[in-house]
């Protein structure tokens, strides 16, 4: 398929770091970034359920990570993925429909993502910290 | 239907249900995280929440091993390397998927 030599004299596509960064392109590769820590994020959601099988022992690993100070900014972090790869989710599966595609609308639901994020994610993190409910 | 589109179909498919699946579960475990082991236990064996974590690792699995093969195409460019990565991607989704849910069951009988 490839002819060794015309394949290595293809034009390379230009690099990341040559455009000008906007919300729309910082938007889609925090969407993919987000995507593959969340792959941790479920791998760790297996390995709860894991510890939990084996028995009281092995899920006091699991308390004690995620007291720890470490273990909550990871938490956390998974969160805020979470709910970012969810709210853009939604934008892309808008997008499948042909819905919002122009650079202003696109624009604007890009924000509309980001703000979502935040507030949701403050919101958790208070209830977490047990400071309402 | 092509892979391709297959691929595709699949991908919604399984974002429509995790956009139900993970916000339930974010919420849950948000609830229980201050619970005991017997608490957790016992919040597992409840048969709603083990049948909807069974199909959380079912549909999320099935998610991220789209996603991480559209990534793996996107920047492995040796074709060989790009296609074994991608299988054990795939293998490895199915038998976590697989194991998950034996230990879900063995939870909600044994425990």
């Amino acid at each position: 398929m490839n002819n060794d030599q015309s394949y290595k004299d293809r034009p390379l596509s230009p690099h990341l770091q040559i455009y000008k960064p906007q919300i729309t392109s910082i938007l889609s590769i925090s969407h993919r970034f987000c995507g593959v820590f969340l792959s941790l994020g479920l791998l760790a959601m297996f390995v709860f359920v894991l510890l939990l099988a084996i028995g009281e022992n092995c899920y006091s690993l699991w308390q004690y990570f995620s007291n720890s100070l470490i273990g909550e900014i990871v938490l956390m972090g998974w969160v805020l993925a979470l709910f970012f790869h969810m709210f853009n989710g939604i934008r892309h599966l808008f997008w499948d429909y042909g819905l919002g595609l122009s650079l202003s609308v696109s624009k604007w639901t890009g924000l509309a993502v980001c703000a979502a994020t935040i507030i949701v994610s403050i919101f958790i993190g208070i209830i977490s910290l047990g400071l309402i409910i | 239907m092509s892979n391709v589109v297959k691929h595709w179909k699949l991908q919604r498919y399984s974002a429509i249900a995790n956009l139900i699946l993970a916000f339930w579960l974010a919420i849950s475990i948000l609830c229980i995280q201050n619970n005991s082991f017997q608490e957790t236990i016992s919040w597992v064996k409840s048969p709603l929440n083990a049948i909807f974590l069974s199909i959380f690792f079912i549909t999320s699995f099935l998610h991220m091993s789209l996603g991480l093969q559209v990534v793996i195409e996107d920047y492995v460019s040796n074709i060989l390397l790009r296609k074994r990565l991608i299988v054990v991607i795939k293998s490895l989704s199915w038998s976590l998927v697989t194991l998950s849910i034996l230990l879900i069951l063995k939870i909600v009988i044994l425990n």
